[in-house]
């Protein structure tokens, strides 16, 4: 007897100790969070970090509405101390120019309110890119390319249209990322999206290719970042959470990339 | 049996804790330091230490010619004050300072002048309550030693004869590599908290904290040959750091006005974990400078009255140190009293 009133109880206490108590609101949920929008780009002038905050759902986003001025934030390369200054439209940029480092890691620390957002990003070098090839069977065509792996970095590539050294069109999606590899100097292959047969037809000669290396973690938002988009299938299950690389009270992406244009042949 | 119940007991608490765990991703936060913090909020708000607003001084001239416009605070000891000051001047102690200037309605006056017995902690306090966004807040230079002869001795019995000569020397020495900015923990969230937190704790502890004289910075210079306690910094003009016939203390670096302490420069080239000496013509500049660096949580010190306090004697009849000088010495009239 005393066996099964002491199971009972510690049944109940399993059973309604991990209970949530669920309270229904009239309003739709909303939790306000710091969104940052950073690229590190090497070999390049640092355009700043963009901080806003999200809006509620019946809210129309304006960037007025979003904007957040009054975050004190900085990057560090290391050791040294970079601060970012409110300049516009949520950005922040620092006070001197500042020329971003390829190979390098920079975090960036940012703090609004008593909310701390804070990331981390590898900026790759520049990717080696070989064996560029327009693919065209009279239907699809796309190009395709090689690439020498640096661990720790992934890749993905656009196709874009260059006439006397100005651009005229690019891709505004990326086929797929590369795989994760560990081995340095590994021949990756990539390709772009299916180019559109007119682009094809006036352009032939004058495509490119534009390989793009990211920080790793960029691999984890790229396969996730469908997962907010509206559902629109009555059947489908809404996806999981997007991969961001800010951590702490925000969401967003601090990356770092590099990148290469190779023509086509 | 009593086993069995422990038993169940056991595997059923188990699973009650871990049962409600959330799988939590491992990430690697790194919390913004607040030395850091303060820094990126001074460098975004006006710089003062780095601008042309720094360092704030009044000449006893012009506080002379204002005394209607300006609120004079007495930062000396009530002793020092009862002997003489500027007419109309409140006598209030570093460590009662912020509360006052909270107490007061600064926008009747043009000015908050804090004078001091030689400008030095003056200057600090002032540098301080800049710092915290006291705009109006400036620091009479030399104190009451240029106010009148009667109190100029101070000033006069502190500059030295050049003790170390021989000692000091003219090579150049580079500044070290960069290093993290020092560990700092205010215990408070919000900036402006973290900004009045350390005001309070600095002044609370008063300039003698941040005052060192040259005695203490070359105390075993004899038998080490080299100072070892101090990272020694000239915040002056080239003309200072090889002074003819001094020199500087061995190993001294020097950082130029205005340009070399910035984060983009080489703030972050001075020694986190290391006491840093600083010195100037007569310590005033460098008063105003120890007070941003000791808001930051460097160990800096402010050498007394600078390079008057380390050879200023040798150096009285040239121009080669910015200085105390009799036609600096104004004798206006004091009053006396509590």
């Amino acid at each position: 007897m005393k066996l099964l009133n002491l199971s009972i109880l510690l049944f109940t206490i399993i059973i309604f100790g991990c209970e949530k108590i669920d309270v229904i609101e009239t309003n739709l949920p909303y939790e306000e969070k710091v969104v940052v929008q950073g690229l590190l780009e090497g070999y390049q002038v640092f355009q700043g970090v963009t901080f806003t905050k999200t809006l509620p759902l019946i809210e129309t986003f304006t960037i007025e509405k979003a904007e957040l001025k009054d975050v004190v934030c900085y990057i560090k390369d290391g050791v040294r101390v970079i601060p970012l200054k409110y300049s516009s439209k949520g950005v922040y940029k620092p006070l001197i120019n500042l020329q971003i480092e390829g190979n390098k890691e920079y975090e960036l620390f940012g703090k609004w309110k008593d909310r701390n957002v804070y990331a981390k990003t590898f900026v790759p070098s520049n990717p080696g890119v070989t064996n560029v090839f327009l693919i065209d069977d009279g239907t699809t065509a796309y190009i395709k390319g090689e690439v020498f792996n640096k661990p720790g970095q992934v890749y993905g590539a656009t196709w874009a249209v260059y006439e006397n050294n100005l651009l005229i069109k690019e891709a505004e999606e990326m086929y797929a990322l590369s795989k994760e590899s560990d081995k340095e100097n590994e021949k990756l292959q990539l390709r772009t999206i299916t180019i559109p047969r007119d682009i094809i037809n006036t352009f032939k000669g004058k495509l490119y290719i534009r390989v793009y290396s990211f920080d790793e973690k960029f691999r984890d938002y790229f396969k996730t970042k469908k997962f907010n988009q509206p559902i629109e299938d009555t059947f489908t299950q809404a996806g999981g959470n997007i991969e961001w690389n800010v951590y702490g009270d925000g969401i967003g992406m601090f990356l770092g990339i590099g990148r290469s244009l190779v023509l086509a042949k | 049996m009593k086993y069995k119940y422990l038993l169940i007991a056991f595997i059923t608490l188990t699973i009650f804790t871990y049962g409600c765990f959330k799988d939590n991703p491992i990430e690697t936060i790194s919390d913004m330091g607040d030395s850091e913090e303060l820094l990126v909020y001074f460098e975004t708000h006006g710089d003062f230490i780095n601008s042309t607003k720094a360092p704030a001084f009044v000449t006893a001239a012009n506080v002379n010619s204002n005394l209607s416009k300006y609120y004079i605070i007495d930062i000396r000891e009530s002793s020092d004050f009862s002997k003489g000051h500027v007419e109309g001047a409140k006598n209030v102690l570093m460590k009662d300072l912020l509360a006052h200037i909270k107490s007061i309605d600064t926008s009747k006056f043009e000015k908050i002048v804090l004078v001091s017995a030689t400008g030095q902690s003056a200057a600090y306090s002032a540098s301080l309550l800049r710092l915290g966004g006291y705009e109006k807040v400036y620091s009479m230079q030399w104190g009451m030693s240029a106010w009148h002869l009667d109190f100029s001795s101070k000033w006069y019995n502190s500059i030295r004869n050049a003790k170390f000569v021989g000692r000091f020397d003219f090579y150049s020495t580079p500044k070290p590599n960069f290093s993290s900015m020092p560990k700092l923990a205010t215990g408070k969230v919000q900036t402006l908290d973290k900004i009045e937190s350390r005001i309070n704790i600095l002044l609370n502890e008063g300039f003698s904290k941040a005052l060192v004289d040259i005695d203490t910075v070359m105390k075993d210079y004899d038998k080490t040959k080299e100072i070892i306690d101090y990272f020694v910094v000239c915040y002056a003009p080239a003309r200072l750091y090889n002074i003819r016939d001094n020199g500087h203390p061995p190993g001294t670096v020097r950082y130029e006005q205005r340009i070399d302490l910035k984060s983009s420069t080489y703030l972050q080239t001075l020694p986190p974990n290391k006491k840093i000496a600083v010195y100037d013509d007569n310590g005033e500049i460098a008063a105003y400078l120890v007070a941003y660096l000791r808001m930051l949580g460097y160990d800096a010190k402010s050498i007394y009255l600078g390079a008057m306090g380390m050879f200023g004697n040798d150096q009285l009849l040239s121009t080669r140190i910015i200085r105390l000088k009799s036609s600096d010495i104004m004798n206006y009239t004091y009053v006396t009293g509590g």
